[in-house]
């Protein structure tokens, strides 16, 4: 889980940065586009105080054209006084920077042009002016010298002509310079004191002179070309807005171009990140060698089930299948063979499933099913048969052929667990069951599985601690002579008084203590208690031929068993011959079959081997041969019906005649009642054991008994 | 030959009587609309000698706003008894003259403010201590902080001061009633004199609101007018120039003598007899002398609401 942790860390971490960055180019555009919003309307409000200069000069230049006209002296002040304030405008003006130093340049000369155009407007207003009033006065005069009978006709017609050339002008034609000129000097040479005359004549004057300025005036005008200057400031403006707006254009670009770039980048980060999740996801809910969901998916899938808020939450069936023996496999061949293995395995199971029923695996050689299926669950048996019997197909793997089983355990939701846990538990006690049987089978959770799991985890947990608590105590069961009816040896039987448990059954504790090893520890005590109460007997006078002791195989497979046995043998001075070791018919199979040397080298201390339940495992002849054994023990199963079941008493028989026949000795287990007896000493067995002569019991009991029966 | 001479004539006279019939002369408004609260600040400082340099001249020393908004005399007298070079031009409608100052160096009313407190006939001041004096005071500290960011400043003062002369306008002359539409206003022989001084071609160069001081003009064109002053011939150094002055306004002509920009007319009388010699360079009958002077006397418009407060002795 770490390693998808940090694997989305690093990428998310990676998002975030993009992210930022995206944001960041975003609003930095967004600011800059807004900048540049702002620089183009200040451009057009720039742009538009020149056209105002040009409008203003314009009119300015209109009024020019009004020459010898009236002039709204008024209007012409404000215009000029506008123009004045819009090109002062236009140099304060802050965006003044985004233009070039031309632009100034060009302001700069539009205002040293317009001074000296003020100063034209100024002088034009002047001189139409006073010719304006001078002519009006000469035309009085005109009407008045003519209605005064000059005598002289030819002052009449120069006066005339003057007036006329004037006119012209008025009229908007040239000035007849030359002429009216020559007309004045005329007009001079006439004047001869009138004082009418001398005033036409002063006027004249003054406004052909006045005439004259205004014509240069208007000259000096033209060339001071102030529209062709704010024309050019124009154009300038225009070209440069126009650069300008092309390059924010391109700066803008730019930035979106970037951002977009981002923006890519971090949806294909974000798509990559959603795929590696998917597939992160995908590994973390799956198991990477069968492709079987894997137990977290298991545990989400199940608790779903079981957490499921509608009505009619469906039932299903929890299936743990467990390969029997897959270690030694993994141990034996490798990991790559248990793995193809495997996949085998899961393939064929899952096949069997099929798709309404999920397959997942938990552990190295562990499976779980859900069965949701209903067909599947109405006939769970012959589905659980088939998946026992595909699993047992060989498995062709490289130049192996190879065979496993499983064990099955079965339970029911919601019958046999409404929780989760509960539910998993029950099905794992089926399975424990199934195997304790032998594996290769199914087994159905039942009330007392857990009853029966529970109670075995109460004795582990007592029966660690019991042998340091002393709560174990030896009994003993007279071993006697059918004939003679004299005990002849006792066999020594634990007893456990656990003050949690009661007095719990070898039967049940000691299959306990085999698992856990704990009866190793066990055994010892047993065997050095026997040894020393026999020593105790003896002192006591008892003479027994025998005690004997029921050792675990699992004690003996101990490699030091020996060297600890003798030990103790030494230890409590007990001579060997008087030691009768009691050993399951299984056990003597495996020996005989394994390479132990225990039994042997007992043997050859002195020991006495029995066979205890004999009848009930595996006996095969050659066995008994290979290892001397002295004793056989008939199992009480053939005792119990030995008087009323004819098949156990002719096997009971049988036993008897071909163990003595061997040279065995043979005692028989569990006679309660007179008529066994009698049927047994019938059959010339040796030995008996069993209630009806005397029950296990503690030392004391037995010195107690011995005595008795020595006496009778 | 004689035909077609007449026929243009005909035209011309015409032409010309359109031309100079066309103008014609226009009321004063009876408001402006101006910034109160400059305006009464540049009221205070108008009234206030503190201006000038011996604490005794205001800018209302020269120009009486009680009576014409100048004075009575030929030529400034500034402090100390500095005598000027001009005769005082009226402050009120100042704010129409297209340009201030005789020779119009002046573009408008904020350009002029400041003249008169750094000539030294005048108020004889430095704008440095001008300044510093204003910041000692704290009225006008506090006055100017709460209209400019920048506080006493060169500029702000002119403006204020500017702003208060905007304000001084005169409407509402009979003449001004008459042209907006009292008949009653003028009698028949002020009427005729209004009809001579279009007609005499004083019109010509006394037109606009402001009946004048809307361009420039020589002062003595048919007759040399002997002047001292030359007028815009100082800024242009041109020879056409010479004795080129702003053609001054007729408004409340007949409280402003004496006249000329040397005060060499002390009647109206006196300036109409020099303006139609020297300007004019034609004979007047004295009747219509007199009904134009008559006329003059109609160009007399009232004081404006806010001097009316000023108090008598401000002097």
């Amino acid at each position: 889980m770490f390693s998808i942790n940090s694997f989305f860390k690093k990428n998310v971490d990676g998002a975030m940065i993009l992210l930022l960055f995206f944001v960041v180019s975003l609003a930095i555009l967004f600011y800059y586009l807004q900048n540049v919003n702002t620089n183009i309307k200040n451009n057009d409000q720039y742009m538009n105080g020149v056209v105002k200069l040009q409008n203003y000069n314009q009119a300015i230049d209109n009024t020019l054209m009004r020459s010898y006209r009236y002039l709204d002296n008024d209007q012409i002040a404000e215009t000029t006084k506008q123009f004045d304030i819009e090109l002062l405008a236009l140099q304060e003006n802050e965006i003044h920077v985004a233009f070039s130093s031309e632009v100034a340049a060009l302001l700069k000369q539009i205002s040293t042009l317009y001074e000296i155009k003020t100063d034209v407007i100024e002088r034009f207003k002047t001189l139409n002016a006073r010719i304006i009033s001078a002519v009006y006065y000469l035309y009085e005069l005109e009407i008045s010298l003519r209605q005064k009978d000059i005598e002289n006709g030819q002052v009449q017609k120069l006066l005339g002509d003057i007036l006329y050339k004037i006119g012209q002008v008025f009229m908007g034609r040239d000035l007849d310079e030359l002429h009216l000129e020559q007309d004045l000097v005329s007009l001079n040479l006439h004047r001869s004191g009138d004082e009418v005359l001398d005033y036409f004549y002063g006027h004249s004057k003054q406004v052909l002179k006045d005439i004259r300025a205004l014509n240069s005036l208007l000259k000096q005008n033209k060339t001071l070309a102030l529209d062709d200057t704010i024309d050019s400031l124009s154009v300038l403006l225009e070209y440069e807005s126009r650069r300008n707006k092309q390059a924010e254009g391109m700066i803008g670009q730019a930035f979106f171009i970037f951002a977009l770039i981002i923006l890519i980048v971090l949806v294909y980060t974000y798509l990559k990140v959603l795929r590696n999740r998917a597939e992160v996801f995908y590994l973390a809910y799956h198991d990477t060698l069968t492709k079987l969901p894997n137990r977290a998916e298991f545990e989400r899938y199940i608790n779903e089930r079981v957490n499921e808020k509608h009505k009619g939450k469906k039932n299903f069936i929890v299936l743990f299948i467990d390969l029997d023996r897959f270690k030694i496999i993994n141990d034996t061949l490798g990991h790559d063979i248990g793995d193809e293995m495997l996949v085998v395995l899961a393939d064929r199971i899952s096949n069997i499933l099929g798709k309404g029923n999920l397959l997942a695996r938990i552990g190295g050689d562990e499976f779980v099913s859900i069965i949701e299926n209903k067909k599947d669950i109405d006939s769970i048996d012959i589905l659980v048969n088939k998946i026992a019997s595909i699993i047992r197909e060989p498995i062709q793997i490289r130049e192996y052929s190879l065979n496993t089983s499983a064990s099955i355990g079965i339970a029911k939701y919601p019958d046999d667990g409404q929780t989760k846990s509960m539910l998993l538990k029950h099905a794992d006690s089926a399975m424990y069951h199934a195997k304790d049987n032998g594996g290769d089978t199914y087994a159905f959770y039942t009330e007392q599985l857990s009853i029966k799991i529970h109670r075995r985890l109460e004795l582990e947990q007592e029966l660690v601690h019991a042998l340091k608590k002393q709560e174990f105590i030896l009994h003993y069961q007279p071993q006697y002579h059918l004939s003679t009816a004299k005990i002849t040896g006792a066999e020594a039987l634990i007893r456990w008084n656990s003050p949690v448990l009661g007095n719990v059954s070898p039967v049940e504790f000691i299959p306990v203590a085999e698992d856990t090893g704990l009866i190793v520890e066990l055994g010892y005590f047993v065997f050095r208690s026997a040894c020393q109460e026999y020593m105790k007997w003896k002192d006591q006078g008892l003479e027994l031929n025998l005690i004997a002791i029921n050792i675990s195989s699992v004690q003996l497979r101990q490699a030091d068993a020996f060297e600890n046995f003798k030990s103790i043998i030494d230890e409590t001075g007990i001579e060997a011959k008087n030691i009768e070791i009691e050993l399951t018919e299984r056990y003597i199979m495996e020996y005989a079959t394994g390479k132990l040397t225990i039994l042997d080298d007992l043997r050859s201390l002195g020991c006495r081997i029995s066979i205890d339940d004999f009848g009930t495992g595996y006996s095969s002849m050659s066995y008994l041969k290979s290892l001397s054994i002295d004793t056989i023990k008939i199992d009480k199963s053939f005792i119990s019906e030995i008087t009323t079941n004819e098949h156990d008493a002719q096997v009971a028989k049988t036993i008897i005649v071909l163990s003595q026949s061997l040279g065995y000795e043979v005692i028989a287990e569990g006679v309660e009642t007179l008529e066994q007896e009698n049927v047994l000493r019938s059959y010339n067995c040796d030995m008996a054991q069993g209630y009806y002569f005397a029950k296990p019991m503690d030392s004391e009991s037995f010195i107690h008994i011995y005595h008795e029966k020595q006496i009778l | 030959m004689l035909q077609k001479s007449s026929f243009v004539l005909l035209l011309f006279v015409s032409v010309l009587s359109s031309v100079i019939f066309a103008a014609e002369l226009v009321p004063l408004p009876t408001s402006l609309k101006v910034d109160a609260k400059k305006v009464q600040l540049g009221k205070k400082l108008f009234l206030d000698p503190i201006l000038s340099k011996d604490k005794k001249f205001s800018c209302m020393t020269c120009h009486n706003l009680l009576h014409n908004g100048a004075d009575n005399s030929a030529y400034t007298k500034g402090i100390d008894e500095k005598k000027g070079h001009f005769n005082v031009p009226t402050v009120y409608n100042a704010v129409y003259n297209f340009r201030q100052f005789w020779d119009g160096r002046a573009k408008n009313l904020k350009e002029q403010a400041l003249n008169p407190i750094i000539n030294p006939v005048e108020m004889g001041n430095s704008m440095p201590v001008v300044l510093r004096d204003l910041k000692k005071n704290k009225e006008y500290s506090a006055l100017f902080e709460a209209l400019y960011d920048d506080g006493i400043t060169e500029d702000n003062l002119a403006e204020v001061l500017a702003e208060f002369e905007k304000a001084l306008i005169t409407p509402n002359s009979p003449f001004d009633r008459y042209l907006n539409g009292d008949i009653n206003a003028l009698n028949k022989y002020e009427i005729e004199g209004y009809r001579l001084f279009k007609t005499k071609g004083c019109i010509s160069c006394h037109n606009g609101i402001n009946i004048g001081a809307n361009l420039y003009n020589k002062f003595g064109i048919y007759k040399d007018a002997d002047s001292e002053e030359l007028g815009r011939y100082n800024t242009t150094h041109r020879e056409e120039d010479k004795y080129v002055f702003k053609v001054p306004s007729l408004r409340n002509v007949a409280l402003t003598a004496p006249y000329m920009h040397d005060g060499r007319a002390k009647t109206l009388e006196d300036a109409v007899n020099i303006m139609t010699k020297y300007q004019l360079g034609r004979p007047m009958k004295k009747d219509d002398l007199l009904h134009i002077v008559e006329f003059l006397n109609t160009l007399t418009g009232e004081l404006p609401e806010i001097v009316k407060d000023i108090d008598v002795q401000h002097q």
